[in-house]
């Protein structure tokens, strides 16, 4: 019975979602018929799809060079706040050291260390890549120095019982016992390392989606730009369900558990 | 109470020894010729640079435009997140048609929205708000919509049998009970918030310190630069703090509430 009406639940959202993109994409067509008194054309969604498939070749090799970017940035804070992340949470006197620099640091909005990577490293790849490092290395650090509070101390006293050595029990106690929690900050660093790859690349770039929106838009071709959104939006999309996907399929143990425990 | 008063005080102490430290590694670094001292000034010509450009003037309203764009699309933010939380929340159908269109908008990043945004309302005002709320409406809206979904059943048992209708339901207690999650996702809505402000300054111009780190970056006037960098975080942290003196007028009371039902826990055990 529960099973039913849950099914149903999902049968009337999804016809209501399908109502609702049908009625924004009549609206929008409706709207680019009609003349703006101002003199701004909107083309409608049919003309953007046509665009988007014409440009389908450049827009995927843009989109490439921005995916490739931010998930450069993300891959190489992972790999050093996880464990940065982890020391600090466990070892004392590195929390007091490292503290005050990350207290410092943080409030920073990450467009404002642009001008001084632009300075030193110019418009090279390795410079959109370390401004999207920048953007998403404190919401890992901060998620993964978080986690290893919530690991249960029964968990710490057992592994220093079974004699396991400093570096066993980093690899083999808590980091698995924290990877719940980082990884949800790792997934919500996605979204910004996207942000953040966009923005590095408008302001100092030769290529990737970022440019191909700012020149669509100095060259007036609204089509263009609408269509490079599109593509962007859906990109995203994708990434966040994949993401999810297999962060469950990771995270097997972890969400059997709560399921369990909530059902 | 002296307990709490002293731990506030070691942790500022802490502070400026961190603040200290950092100032001196910065200096160090930048005399040794590690960095080229062209790019990487000395944090001692930084603060006389930031001290000459305050003195011509024209800074602290660079400042002051920065952190009241943010305010102010923040503000238009919250309300219109709140509002569509609210709608989704009570409404089934209003979800249902809702869902799919958030769920596109939401991830595109607010800085592609930029050359758009100008097209159509061109280089103004209105773009800063457009942009600012765009990039700050997603997490206050997701936040508290999951807020408001998830009231404590019993609480909502206890508003119907004292007659409480929808809307009692959702004022007297949907609403009070969600405040510190809504509170946080004001707050990260702020960083999202002064992250676009500051990032429209750069791409369009119209003062502010995003246009004034351009600016001087230009001009290779690296030390006043490294100032307004400086001012970027100390805004950052003035915002922060404005938001969590905000949330703790807000809920504070609630605060009060659990730390009296965990004293009273503790003497009943």
């Amino acid at each position: 019975m529960m099973k039913l009406l849950s099914n149903m639940d999902r049968m009337i959202s999804a016809i209501l979602g399908a109502i609702s993109i049908a009625a924004v994409l009549w609206l929008w067509e409706w709207l680019s018929h009609l003349r703006l008194s101002s003199g701004v054309e909107l083309p409608g969604p049919s003309v953007v799809a046509i665009r988007a498939w014409q440009l389908r070749s450049e827009l995927g090799w843009e989109l490439l060079l921005t995916l490739k970017r931010a998930f450069l940035g993300l891959l190489i804070a992972t790999l050093t706040m996880v464990p940065l992340g982890l020391a600090i949470g466990r070892i004392q006197g590195l929390a007091r050291v490292l503290g005050p620099i990350i207290e410092i640091l943080r409030p920073l909005p990450t467009p404002a260390i642009i001008p001084f990577v632009m300075l030193l490293a110019g418009v090279s790849d390795s410079a959109k890549i370390a401004i999207v490092f920048y953007g998403v290395m404190f919401p890992i650090l901060l998620s993964s120095i978080s986690s290893v509070g919530s690991i249960h101390p029964t968990t710490v006293n057992a592994a220093r019982s079974v004699r396991l050595t400093v570096p066993e029990r980093f690899l083999f106690v808590y980091l698995p016992a924290a990877f719940p929690q980082i990884a949800a900050g790792i997934r919500t660093s996605i979204p910004v390392a996207l942000l953040i790859g966009v923005t590095a690349e408008m302001l100092l770039s030769t290529d990737g989606l970022g440019v191909f929106l700012r020149q669509k838009q100095e060259s007036f071709q609204m089509a263009d730009g609408l269509a490079g959104i599109i593509v962007l939006a859906v990109c995203a999309l994708l990434i966040n369900r994949i993401n999810l996907w297999s962060e469950h399929k990771l995270l097997f143990w972890h969400y059997g558990q709560t399921e369990a425990r909530d059902s | 109470m002296t307990l709490t008063n002293n731990s506030a005080w070691r942790r500022a102490f802490n502070r400026g020894v961190g603040l200290f430290a950092v100032a001196l590694a910065w200096e160090l670094t930048s005399r040794s010729g590690l960095m080229p001292a062209q790019f990487f000034p000395p944090i001692s010509s930084v603060f006389f640079a930031l001290v000459r450009a305050f003195n011509e003037g024209g800074l602290i309203l660079d400042m002051t435009m920065t952190l009241l764009r943010t305010l102010q699309g923040l503000l238009i933010a919250t309300i219109v997140g709140i509002f569509f939380a609210i709608l989704t929340s009570t409404s089934r159908i209003a979800d249902g048609l809702l869902a799919p269109i958030v769920e596109l908008l939401r991830p595109i990043p607010s800085a592609a929205m930029i050359p758009i945004a100008i097209f159509f309302v061109g280089i103004g005002r209105g773009l800063f708000i457009f942009t600012v709320v765009f990039a700050s409406v997603w997490p206050i809206y997701v936040v508290t919509a999951n807020a408001l979904r998830s009231a404590d059943r019993t609480l909502i048992e206890t508003g119907r049998s004292f007659g409480c209708g929808r809307w009692a339901l959702l004022v007297y207690i949907r609403l009070p009970n969600a405040m510190p999650e809504i509170v946080t996702g004001v707050r990260i809505g702020g960083g999202m918030a002064l992250l676009a402000a500051i990032l429209v300054e750069m791409l369009a111009g119209q003062r502010g310190l995003g246009y004034r780190l351009f600016e001087t970056a230009f001009a290779l006037r690296t030390a006043e630069m490294f100032g307004i960098v400086i001012l970027c975080g100390f805004i950052g942290i003035l915002l922060n703090y404005l938001l969590l003196s905000v949330s703790t007028f807000l809920t504070g009371w609630q605060l009060a509430l659990s730390r009296r039902a965990e004293l009273d826990g503790g003497a009943t055990a």
